[in-house]
Formats: structure tokens, C-alpha cells, sequence
């Protein structure tokens, strides 16, 4: 470098930057130690070359590196410069993406472009690979199926996915810096806080909100909303955040009060029948009786689980012929599956005595046709047989 | 771009959030859209200098405001921003 003196030629050899100097047509005239450890290039080898050796042109982009260090001479800002990279080449042909910034000046022998380069390859991968990180992260919790909020030590909403926003009423705009009161019933804000302040001093992660995860909310328009609720806690930076995923259950609470009252009028019906009634499995096991059909069994007699002609209801003077009767009974529950409906007359001894029992076999089918179930249902023929 | 980014569609990623210094929120615009998204400055035009595979429908996101004119607008995108 004959335009600066040996001194300063020295520190510039030394700097830990990489340095390049360019003429305005490109070409190099020097590059300091830096550049060829960065590059991997000897000075000899890059003397009057192109800077497009290290920094090539590529058919994808418009711009070529000279054209590129002509623009941002005049304004070698950084800021301006730190999104921004090159492509670069060493000599092993390994890529790289440089951050460059660059300055010009005049010097005795014309004007010089002053280049320095920094390998930002490394880091722009990271930079890439977590960023995608990031979008997937940031998808899930978006468009999540569940509602997930985020708020921070003063119970103030930070974050608020879609579904929150559907399942609440309020949208990111109206909530976000919102206290989490909002979306709470009044009556539950001072437990909802304390809740909320023993889980932060807790050691405890994550849990689930209330009894078994259950809690209330408040939509918007006012009415409550039955959720299910986990919260979880995350230390950053000397703060706490807490995350919530909730889960709108109102249709599960809908389908169970459905389920309810269904039971509700299935043991109104079974219970108060007035003919004996018995849910058998489809091995001939009984599930359950109902009340009148207790009513012609003794009182400690043990029902569930058993085999339906195992019952002390087969009676006869005969000890053949009550098992004669079991048998009998035995294969009436095996021809319903190819007869449908099976009927047969019994003597059932009970303690009202022997009654004559008409007896309904009734297979109870799925939506797929296949008997699940049997119904067996005996009406009482005696006083109308006279007896 | 705005729009893309807070609602984490992937393939824009606009690094430098928005100040038309990155070229990483190219987009293609069909014809028929492109008097509707408006002119582009000088500044843009240098910047997309930097972008991957820009042609004569390429525009910058962060440099094109939404307005009812660009309801339903469709948008290609380059196979990478960087």
C-alpha cells in the first residue's frame, strides 16, 4: 500500500476486522490479514482480481456486489446496513453471507472503496433456524383448537390467540392490556386473584385451574362460560409469565346435563315399571333389575353378575325339571340373536309364591344392528289366569 | 406485510419490521392489482435490488398500504426471501 504510511500500514494488516480496498472499478488492491483467514485467499491471489471472487454475482439477484458498495459508500450507517448481506465465496468455494459496510475516499491514486467484511454465516442460519422455530411455535398457538392467553404479574393479558377471541368474544385489539378480571364472573375475581398469587409463589410449574381444571369465564356479551383451564408459569428475565390454555366446554357440559336427564327418565321408566324388568349382557349376565323384579327375588339375593337362568326364579316341585327350566331359559337368550324377540311361560317361585311369569326377550341393537343388550321383561299372568 | 407477519404466514418475514431495509417481505403482485398498491419510491426500488428473484411484478410488503381497493388480493411469493 503505497499511499499510507508503514505505521499505519501495519495496524491496518493487524486489525481483527478484514479489511478490502477496491479501486472504483472493483478491482483489489489490498486486503489485509483478516481477509485471508476469513477467505482462505492469498494476497497474490486476490491482487487486481475483482472483488466479485469473494463476492459474486448470482442470477437471482439484481444487484452485483459493486454496484452494491457504490450505493452504501455514501451512507455506511450501519443501522441501515444490518439487514442486509452478501453472498460471499471463499476460496474452497464453501458460501457465505458477509455483512458489509463500506466507505470511500480519495486517495492520491483515485478513488477507493474501504470494505469491511464480517462473517455473519453462522449467525444468519441461527437467526433462520430459529426464526422458524418461532413460526411454528407462533402457529400452533395461533390456530390452536384451544384458547391460549398469556398474562404477566399484574394479571395483565400480553398475548391472546384466535380461539381465545372466539371463545371469549373479545378480539387481540380489545383485550390485550386488558386485566384478566375481564374475562371473569365478578363473583369470582377476588378467587381467581388469590389463586393466581399462591400459584406464583408456588414452586409448582404448571396446573390445572380450579376443581379438576373446571372454572368459569365471561364472554364478552356477558353470559358465563364453563372452561377448562391449565396454567403454567415461565421466568424471564427476573419476571413471571403465566400461560393459560382454556378449553370451552359448554357442549361437554350440555351433552353430560343431556346424559343426566336421560338417566334421569330411564330409571323414572325402569324403576316404576310395573312388570319385572332385567338388563342382561349379551352372555345372558345380569346388569342390573329393576324394582318389581326384586320384588320376586329374596331380599338378600345378589343379582349382578349372574347368569340370568341362574336365579333362584326357576322353580318347580321337581328339581329336574328346575333344570330343565334353566336350560330352557339358557337357549330362549341364545335364540334372540338369530330370532329377535323370544316369549316363553314360566313358574317363577317367589316370595309372594309361584306366579305365572309371561316372559319378553328383547335384544337391544346398536346403530350397526348387533345386539349389545337383552331386555328381558316378565308380566305377572297369574291373576288373570285365575290361579 | 403486517398483516402476514401478525398472523405468522410463513414465507414473508419482513427481518427489519417494516423500514423497507431488508428485502425480505418480496412479494409478486399480479397486473390487474399493481395501480392499486400504490407507487414505488426510489428507496423501495433499491432495496429490492437485494431481494431474491425480483422481476417487473415484484414489490415490497411493508411498502404497500391495505386499502378496500386491495380486498381479496392474492399475492405469489419467490422460493426464499434471503
Amino acid at each position: 500500500m503505497s499511499f499510507i504510511g508503514d505505521e499505519a500500514a501495519k495496524i491496518i494488516e493487524n486489525l481483527p476486522e478484514a479489511l478490502l480496498i477496491l479501486n472504483e472499478d472493483g478491482e483489489l488492491l489490498y486486503l489485509n490479514q483478516a481477509v485471508q483467514d476469513l477467505t482462505g485467499f492469498l494476497p497474490d491471489e486476490l491482487q487486481g482480481q475483482h472483488v466479485s471472487v469473494l463476492m459474486p454475482s448470482s442470477p437471482h439477484r439484481r444487484v452485483d456486489a459493486l454496484t452494491w458498495l457504490s450505493r452504501w459508500s455514501g451512507n455506511p450507517d450501519p443501522s441501515e446496513l444490518r439487514y442486509l448481506t452478501l453472498d460471499g465465496v471463499t476460496k474452497s468455494g464453501e458460501k457465505k453471507k458477509y455483512r458489509v459496510r463500506v466507505s470511500s475516499f480519495d486517495s492520491e491514486t483515485g478513488y477507493a472503496f474501504l470494505v469491511l467484511v464480517r462473517d455473519v454465516t453462522d449467525a444468519a442460519a441461527r437467526s433462520r433456524r430459529v426464526q422458524h422455530k418461532r413460526l411454528i411455535t407462533e402457529r400452533i398457538f395461533a390456530m390452536g383448537t384451544d384458547g391460549v392467553l398469556s398474562i404477566d404479574e399484574d394479571q395483565t393479558i400480553q398475548s391472546w390467540n384466535t380461539r381465545a377471541e372466539q371463545i371469549f368474544g373479545f378480539t387481540k385489539g380489545e383485550i390485550l392490556g386488558q386485566r384478566i378480571d375481564k374475562i371473569i364472573p365478578s363473583s369470582l375475581h377476588s378467587q381467581h386473584r388469590q389463586h393466581i398469587v399462591k400459584f406464583l409463589n408456588s414452586e409448582s410449574p404448571a396446573q390445572l385451574m380450579g376443581q379438576r381444571g373446571e372454572i368459569q369465564g365471561l364472554h364478552k356479551n356477558g353470559h358465563a362460560i364453563p372452561l377448562e383451564a391449565s396454567i403454567t408459569k415461565t421466568p424471564i428475565e427476573g419476571r413471571i409469565v403465566l400461560s393459560a390454555q382454556v378449553r370451552d366446554i359448554s357442549d361437554r357440559k350440555e351433552i353430560e346435563k343431556k346424559l343426566r336427564e336421560s338417566e334421569m327418565k330411564f330409571r323414572a321408566l325402569f324403576e316404576h315399571a310395573f312388570e319385572a324388568m332385567a338388563l342382561l349382557a349379551v352372555t345372558g349376565s345380569v346388569m342390573e333389575i329393576n324394582s318389581a323384579a326384586r320384588q320376586l327375588l329374596p331380599d338378600d339375593d345378589d343379582v349382578t353378575d349372574r347368569c340370568f337362568w341362574d336365579l333362584n326364579w326357576w322353580s318347580s316341585a321337581n328339581a329336574e325339571d328346575v333344570e330343565l327350566s334353566k336350560v330352557q331359559v339358557q337357549t330362549d337368550i341364545q335364540r334372540v340373536f338369530d330370532a329377535g324377540i323370544v316369549r316363553f311361560r314360566i313358574d317363577m317361585s317367589t316370595p309372594q309364591g309361584l306366579l305365572d311369569i309371561d316372559f319378553s326377550l328383547i335384544p337391544i341393537v346398536d346403530d350397526n344392528n348387533v345386539p349389545f343388550m337383552i331386555l328381558a321383561e316378565g308380566r305377572d299372568l297369574t291373576a288373570l289366569c285365575g290361579s | 406485510m403486517q398483516g402476514a407477519v401478525s398472523n405468522m404466514v410463513p414465507g414473508i418475514d419482513g427481518d427489519c419490521g417494516g423500514l423497507c431495509a431488508c428485502a425480505t417481505c418480496h412479494v409478486y403482485i399480479p397486473h390487474e392489482s399493481q395501480q392499486d398498491c400504490g407507487p414505488m419510491d426510489e428507496l423501495e426500488d433499491n432495496i429490492l435490488d437485494f431481494g431474491y428473484d425480483v422481476n417487473e411484478t415484484s414489490r415490497l410488503a411493508c411498502q404497500i398500504e391495505v386499502t378496500d381497493a386491495l380486498d381479496g388480493l392474492t399475492v405469489q411469493l419467490p422460493s426464499r426471501q434471503c
